[in-house]
């Protein structure tokens, strides 16, 4: 089994991301903040084939269903996976252009 | 034939036979060598990297110079000595190296991301999953696994003959357009 | 001139098969390391406070356990108190060597580093600690949790330097430490490590409403 590690929830992955771990104590990451929006966003393709969910197949068939992950890989080397946390920033970021715009209009 | 006995029963010196010996012993350790340093071909088995591999078995092709995790990224296919199975090895995906952040996911489960929980791979450790998720046993069973089980990195696929192919590294720059 | 050239190449042909079988018994067979590092005081290195850079040597038995199987069986006859070389979960390239403290299904009481107050060794992996007495001072699974049996590459079969002794791991349970004939380290050695280990609690522990 793996050393206990804590888990954390998916809106909190940007300050998570400047915590690095060095002979298992944390540390605060040099060099600033690791900004995830500027990183190079990467995916990788894995498949959900015949899920027993879906009930016995007819023999001979095999349906896939495409999952795709999401990766931001940053200059530093570290990689982070942003399936959970891209649909997050999507949504911060739409909820901000709609209050720059109501206020725009309000201020006109 | 008589002929031939005779000749070998010549040339068998206590001398020659120990030389023969020596040398065929050394040739085996030679080769037992090559096979766990250098370059190894065995017989998967197993849905869970369904497409990749063929659930009925596909003989791959496995480079030993990547063992203890040396020159491996994220989305190269290893094989590793099973954590919780003696004697047995494992085939997936690397999803995460040390220091890199992953989505927990229950095992079995059909989709990535689901439950918005997090970890960090801690050192010296990394995290591996299946292609096939709904069929795959992997770190969503039994954690993060430490790199020193890994025994090489899997680059091949050689027989069957006509589906013979690299195994891709499948971590690409991505295509959406959000 | 072509004599001396013939000569050498007859030793060399000679010689070359000793250089496989030879790489081939370091690995698999018998090997020696050096011990660097204070987790293991004072059964080994146990002059680490004078002198850092002295080492002991030790000589590891890589067969599986004595005898117990053919090499691409695999199979591994642990018992606690042996003195094992594995592939450190924190360091793949570094060889560490600890003792083995738990079997799986052993409770493990814990101790310093560790978050979790007990914690139950699973099915194929050992509790391995060091035998320092200050858990500061060790790198075990009090950090990095249980250790897979797939990890243990040797058992340490005797000290070689500075002095020559044979490690026998029966003695760990009645706390008697081979050729330490002043009693230098004291009668009952590391009492206190065997007492937080409860052996086979997974029987014990009966998982019923009752």
């Amino acid at each position: 089994m793996a050393p206990l590690v804590p888990i954390f929830s998916a809106e909190a992955l940007p300050d998570h991301v400047s915590i690095v771990r060095k002979n298992f104590q944390e540390r605060r990451r040099k060099g600033g903040p690791v900004e995830l929006e500027k990183c190079k966003l990467m995916e990788m393709v894995q498949y959900s084939c015949n899920p027993p969910q879906d009930g016995i197949p007819a023999p001979g068939v095999v349906v896939c269903k495409p999952v795709v992950r999401l990766f931001r890989r940053c200059a530093n080397g570290l990689t982070v996976e942003t399936t959970a946390w891209e649909p997050i920033r999507l949504e911060e970021e739409a909820k901000r252009k709609a209050a720059e715009s109501s206020s725009k209009v309000n201020s006109k | 034939m008589s002929r031939i006995l005779r000749e070998t029963l010549r040339r068998a010196t206590p001398g020659g036979v120990f030389r023969l010996t020596l040398d065929g012993v050394g040739l085996f350790c030679a080769c037992t060598l090559i096979w766990e340093h250098l370059i190894t071909v065995q017989l998967s088995e197993g849905p869970s990297m369904y497409p990749t591999f063929n659930p009925r078995g596909d003989y791959l092709l496995i480079s030993r110079v990547h063992k203890h995790g040396r020159g491996i990224e994220v989305g190269d296919v290893v094989r590793f000595y099973h954590p919780t199975f003696l004697g047995v090895n494992g085939a997936k995906r690397v999803i995460g190296m040390p220091g890199d952040f992953v989505c927990r996911d229950l095992p079995f489960s059909t989709e990535v991301g689901k439950s918005q929980e997090m970890i960090q791979v801690p050192e010296g450790h990394v995290y591996v999953g299946g292609d096939n998720l709904p069929w795959s046993r992997d770190s969503r069973n039994y954690g993060p696994i430490p790199m020193g089980l890994i025994n090489g990195k899997i680059i091949a696929r050689v027989w069957p003959l006509s589906k013979a192919q690299w195994v891709q590294n499948t971590m690409q720059p991505a295509q959406l357009d959000d | 001139m072509g004599c001396v050239m013939y000569e050498r190449l007859r030793v060399l042909r000679i010689l070359a098969p000793i250089v496989p079988i030879g790489l081939f018994f370091s690995e698999h067979v018998l090997g020696v390391m050096w011990v660097s590092g204070p987790s293991m005081t004072p059964y080994l290195n146990e002059d680490y406070e004078q002198m850092h850079t002295k080492r002991d040597m030790v000589l590891v038995n890589m067969w599986p356990w004595g005898g117990a199987g053919w090499p691409w069986e695999r199979t591994r006859r642990l018992e606690r108190g042996m003195v094992v070389t594995f592939r450190s979960p924190a360091n793949p390239g570094h060889i560490a060597i600890k003792r083995v403290v738990g079997l799986p299904g052993d409770r493990i009481t814990t101790r310093d580093p560790c978050m979790k107050p007990s914690q139950i060794v699973p099915f194929n992996h050992v509790w391995l600690e060091g035998d320092a007495a200050d858990p500061k001072r060790s790198l075990d699974s009090n950090t990095y949790g249980p250790v897979s049996i797939s990890l243990i590459t040797g058992r340490v079969m005797a000290v070689m330097y500075p002095r020559f002794r044979m490690l026998k791991w029966t003695d760990w349970e009645q706390g008697l430490v081979e050729g330490d004939v002043e009693r230098k380290l004291g009668d009952n050695y590391r009492h206190e490590v065997r007492d937080r280990v409860s052996k086979e609690a997974v029987k014990l522990e009966r998982p019923v409403l009752s």
